[in-house]
């Protein structure tokens, strides 16, 4: 009979999976750093990889890593937000760090405007430093306290040279109206402010040099709802004057969803999905996305949504799942996942996912 | 106030002024706050008795070196029996203050409930002179009902009420746990103090049956410490504590904030189930609207230390009247809003604390404003049997906004 034969499952050999593993995303990583630089990207990121020393032994060789970002890909082109969503430890603020080598990346290339700036030192960086800002979380904690708002204004300016000297005034005050801060602040010291005119100055400061690249991490969720979306509509705004380009990265879908044009989606440091707002948005592939939409609450009393219910916690980003990063929670696991990594692969034009189901399909 | 002059600095005298002033009124409240005072004084009656909770004109102020910061200025709702109350607002409109007065855990000598009265029904053991927990005949410890009011209450018998009938779920489980502490030893605390013959076996047993309501093995947890656990453990845990007294009430403030967005749905859920399964209200505050829309039956929303508008969750959502509800809920990208246009936002920020305007503190962000808008605060107007708004525009004569 035919239910008397022994279902063969399949046998994973963890070490010799992870060498195979190792040897073909080497090959694919090899040949993806010999492509030519896309023309059209301001950014371009291959095989981002950032590692974080946890325990050294007594020669001081690292025996132990913590592996905050693996194996994140993008491009993004000049007037486009890149949307960069996931939970807290999923590694999307090293990914915006390590973008602005305020973090050396372990692996990778970060090439910004057709140069390739993963090695430069940091007397190569100062010009480039120019060409991309960041705003930070914290409205609070990211100004000095002991400058006023003219004094943190004109000092990026002075120092890149963007305008001569005797017009640094006048044109510090063009840039403050145009961020919504009235003249007179020119004087006034940050304590004086709230924390949505705070952020304002944050955003004026990113913007005083002429960046064609600002990194956005977090800066509306230290807001309360209604400065929160005068702060959204100012960085739209100012997209399309200066025609900038974000890496927007937040836990807040909706908000994500409502100023991005790309979505990448980041769990435990590796990118799960990623893709146009439209592909994500209406047709979610990874069964983590999916997940995470549906755990969004919906300010509508009337609509009581189906909730795909996501069970335990996020597993430690020093102790990684082998395989799949997300089986531990995932409710369509099957044996596969819990040994190899699933590649991360274009399924619809644009649109990226790893997952392996998708592979099956 | 006298009007500022120095670029909207004070000057020497000034704050001496404010000093003496504030010394004057912190040093009576005090001595009101650690009176001794028989139990009538403070024994109160409800307006409804289907009301749990009832919090009328309360008024609870800051006495800061500025100038007396008014975080709470009059400000009335109901907490119904078995019911989900959500107070929703931006930060620094007082809804956390409220809570946190009718806990009595304002921070003193600064902060100071100068006003109103909170009314809470409580059920507790039935003590006799020597305040023992009296018996029936058959060993059954006795309940009474009785409504105290919190407000007037001496600090020194807040205990009677405080973790024992009203609970609290703070926003960070991490600083509200204490570390040096198992879990076990923490929750076998509150059954030791609460529940009168509490034997160390009994509260451990009592301990694992709640671990276990919150989706917890106790094996895991009982015998750990805090920090070994993830934030939504950690908030869980809370919530068992917070269940263990068996409390009337639960005040559940900023429960998910600091919470991933899949943890966060996790808590809710239990929470919506906890609600079922205990007798007793919650109190659900957060700046959250979705949060509220799930897990609410009524809404409060504040605004400058005010009720603005309250109502069902049906008619806060659906047919929100006040103009800062409905901006409020038009500024908050959903998941399905059309993003090809520009997010709403209310203008300007919210008013200075210590300086408030005679008029409706709303008037300077308000887009629908009348010359009556000029005049007095607006007072309360109701346009149904649960729904309440403070806006000229729906006043006597003028309903049709």
């Amino acid at each position: 009979m035919a239910d008397n034969k022994v279902m063969e499952i399949p046998t994973y050999n963890d070490e010799k999976l992870a060498a195979e593993y190792q040897a073909k995303r080497k090959a694919q990583m090899d040949e993806d750093f010999k492509q030519p630089f896309d023309p059209d990207c301001v950014l371009e990121v291959r095989h981002l990889r950032k590692c974080f020393p946890m325990k050294k032994s007594l020669t001081g060789k690292v025996t132990k890593e913590l592996v905050a970002v693996d194996d994140v890909s993008f491009k993004l082109k000049a007037g486009e937000t890149l949307g960069i969503v996931g939970e807290s430890g999923c590694g999307k603020t090293t990914t915006g760090r390590a973008i602005l080598k305020l973090h050396e990346p372990t692996a990778g290339q970060i090439i910004f405007d057709g140069k390739d700036i993963t090695h430069y030192n940091s007397a190569q960086m100062r010009p480039i430093r120019q060409q991309m800002q960041i705003i930070f979380q914290d409205p609070y904690s990211s100004l000095p306290p002991r400058d006023t708002v003219g004094g943190i204004l004109s000092e990026p300016v002075e120092v890149h040279n963007i305008v001569p000297k005797d017009q640094v005034k006048d044109y510090v005050l063009e840039l403050m109206e145009k961020c919504g801060l009235r003249d007179y602040y020119f004087e006034r010291y940050p304590h004086e402010f709230s924390g949505g005119q705070r952020q304002r100055i944050c955003i004026a400061r990113a913007l005083s040099v002429n960046p064609k690249l600002v990194i956005c991490d977090e800066p509306v969720s230290a807001l309360d709802v209604s400065i929160q979306a005068q702060i959204i509509n100012l960085l739209k705004k100012l997209q399309r004057e200066m025609n900038l380009a974000y890496v927007f990265i937040s836990h807040d879908l909706s908000v994500v969803k409502f100023i991005s044009d790309k979505i990448g989606v980041m769990y435990l440091g590796s990118m799960m999905e990623f893709g146009s707002k439209e592909d994500i948005f209406k047709n979610p592939l990874h069964p983590y996305t999916k997940a995470l939409f549906s755990a969004v609450p919906n300010p509508d009393p009337t609509v009581k949504m189906e909730r795909i219910k996501l069970e335990g916690d996020i597993p430690s980003p020093a102790n990684p799942p082998k395989g799949c990063r997300f089986h531990t929670r995932c409710p369509y696991a099957t044996e596969i996942c819990k040994h190899v990594i699933p590649e991360y692969r274009e399924y619809e034009p644009g649109h990226f996912a790893a997952c392996h189901l998708l592979e099956q399909k | 106030m006298k009007e500022k002059t120095n670029g909207g600095y004070l000057s020497g005298k000034e704050i001496r002024a404010i000093a003496r002033e504030n010394a004057k009124q912190i040093k009576k409240l005090e001595a009101y706050k650690n009176r001794r005072a028989e139990e009538r004084e403070y024994l109160s009656e409800m307006k409804n008795p289907e009301n749990i909770l009832e919090i009328e004109d309360l008024h609870t102020f800051f006495y800061t070196e500025q100038g007396v910061v008014k975080a709470v200025n009059g400000v009335s709702y109901d907490v119904p029996k078995n019911a989900v109350v959500g107070i929703v607002g931006e930060s620094g409109c007082g809804k956390s203050v409220t809570s946190m007065s009718v806990m009595r855990l304002i921070q003193g000598p600064a902060g100071q409930i100068v006003d109103g009265s909170i009314r809470f029904k409580s059920v507790d053991y039935k003590r006799d002179v020597k305040g023992n927990p009296v018996t029936d005949e058959t060993g059954e410890y006795l309940t009474e009902e009785k409504v105290y009011d919190i407000a007037k209450m001496p600090i020194r018998e807040i205990h009677k009420i405080r973790g024992k009938q009203i609970a609290m779920i703070f926003q960070e489980p991490m600083t509200s746990l204490n570390p040096v502490f198992t879990i076990g030893q923490q929750l076998d605390e509150v059954t030791l103090l609460h529940q009168p013959g509490a034997t160390k076996q009994s509260a451990k047993e009592k301990s694992e049956e709640m671990l276990r309501l919150v989706g917890i093995i106790p094996e895991n947890v009982y015998n750990a410490f805090p920090h070994e656990l993830s934030g939504g453990m950690r908030q869980r845990v809370m919530i068992a504590m917070a269940l263990a007294a068996e409390p009337r009430l639960i005040i559940a403030d900023e429960p998910t904030t600091a919470l991933d967005v899949t943890i966060q749905a996790q808590i809710l859920d239990l929470l919506q189930d906890i609600k079922n399964k205990i007798d007793g209200s919650i109190l659900l505050i957060t700046h959250d609207l979705g949060v509220i829309a799930e897990m609410a039956d009524y809404v409060v929303v504040m605004y400058a230390g005010k009720v603005i508008e309250k109502g069902t969750v049906y008619e806060i959502f659906q047919e929100p009247k006040h103009p800062y509800t409905i901006g409020l809920q038009k500024s908050k990208p959903t998941m399905t809003l059309d993003d090809s246009t520009e997010l709403y936002n209310i203008p300007g920020n919210v008013p200075n604390p210590i300086n408030m305007p005679k008029h409706c503190y709303f008037k300077e962000r308000c887009a629908m404003c009348t010359n009556k808008c000029s005049g007095d605060y607006p007072g309360m107007v109701q346009l149904s049997p649960t729904h309440f708004v403070a806006c000229h525009l729906y006043e006597e004569g003028n309903c049709n906004g």
